[in-house]
């Protein structure tokens, strides 16, 4: 199993946020919410939950968990 | 454009120009003097003077390759993406810096040499280094009127990655030219008292831009509120960088260890030092580029 996220899909919903607006909103870099978005990274639960409060959903939202290698 | 920034940039151009025709003028004087000085004739003391020339070259290039390298930083932080032209323009910027300290030392070898009667082969290593720092001034100059002046609009940054890509870029820019310095000498070994002079020298000179930059992103991050000095796919990626360091150095020079058993007391007791430094810094700082840029 392996961790996806919705968070590209949130951004565009929200009125097409841009990754620089997202980064600087949880205070991180703007390729970390390119890796997040691409899979190449999983955020810690202190950066999950920043994310799940500047969209107003739940982490699980975000973040689920997905069969396959 | 701020004030001051203006400012820095007019100082820039003034430089630059002011370096392009101090090499030209120590191209002509330099070639005036050199078929003397090869064929051991009395310099004038006039001939002499004009060597001051040469110095204050040397001088403003230093000058000149530190304000450019702050002028591309500033630039750098500034972009979207930093491009490949741009990574040219900081190696450039480096390479004319540290190629001061080699027109030093090359002057000052011819000079020793001509006066001890000795041939002067450094001449023909002098001039290509003074023609490739003449060339890049240039483009440095040109660079500084037409790309590092343009205003960059994009979104504010409030977290900086560019800062921190530079300084790995810059480290592992130093840390290669640091590591094929010091391969050199293993390669080609001099007498050790001459080794031991020069590796102190260059060791320093070589690490000086990097120095420079890590200042300079230090200074970026005590101004960033809030403070923290790295994000969590940062401090990752340092994680996995200083692993394969660890690993590959311990293996990179257990095998010089072993190749050198035997004269452990010549020249590995003068090389390992820089070849440590050098070597942790290019494995370091590439890997950091490797994995920010893989994931």
């Amino acid at each position: 199993m392996k961790i996806d996220n919705n968070l590209k899909k949130l951004r565009f919903d929200r009125g097409q946020i841009s990754q620089q607006k997202l980064a600087n909103a949880v205070f991180v870099t703007r390729l970390t919410i390119h890796s997040i978005e691409n899979g190449k990274f999983v955020p810690s639960t202190y950066l999950s939950l920043k994310l799940a409060k500047f969209f107003n959903v739940k982490v699980e939202e975000i973040f689920f968990l997905k069969e396959g290698k | 454009m701020k004030r001051i920034e203006k400012i820095i940039s007019s100082i820039q151009t003034i430089l630059g120009f002011l370096s392009l025709l101090g090499l030209s003028f120590s191209f002509y004087f330099l070639e005036s003097i050199r078929p003397k000085m090869i064929r051991f004739e009395t310099i004038t003391a006039v001939e002499e003077s004009r060597i001051n020339i040469f110095g204050i070259t040397l001088i403003l290039l230093i000058a000149f390759s530190l304000v450019s390298l702050y002028k591309i930083v500033q630039y750098l932080k500034k972009v979207k993406k930093i491009s490949f032209y741009d990574l040219i323009l900081l190696s450039l910027a480096i390479l004319v810096f540290l190629f001061v300290f080699g027109d030093l030392a090359l002057i000052s070898d011819i000079g020793k040499q001509h006066k001890h009667g000795l041939a002067q082969p450094e001449w023909f290593v002098l001039y290509p280094v003074l023609g490739f720092q003449f060339l890049s001034s240039a483009i440095l100059t040109y660079a500084g009127l037409f790309r590092l002046r343009k205003k960059v609009k994009n979104e504010p940054v409030a977290r900086d990655i560019n800062i921190y890509i530079l300084v790995q870029y810059v480290g592992a820019v130093c840390g290669f030219l640091g590591l094929s310095f010091t391969i050199l000498n293993f390669g080609f070994p001099r007498p050790l008292w001459m080794i031991k002079t020069h590796i102190t020298a260059t060791s320093i000179f070589l690490l000086i831009p990097y120095l420079l930059v890590v200042l300079f992103w230090f200074i970026v991050k005590i101004k960033e509120k809030p403070k923290q000095w790295y994000d969590e796919k940062q401090i990752q990626e340092m994680g996995r960088s200083s692993l394969f360091t660890l690993l590959s150095s311990v293996i990179v020079v257990s095998f010089l260890f072993v190749l050198n058993f035997n004269s452990l007391e010549q020249l590995l007791s003068v090389l390992w030092f820089p070849f440590y430094i050098f070597l942790t810094l290019f494995l370091f700082c590439g890997a950091n580029l490797w994995f920010s840029f893989k994931d």
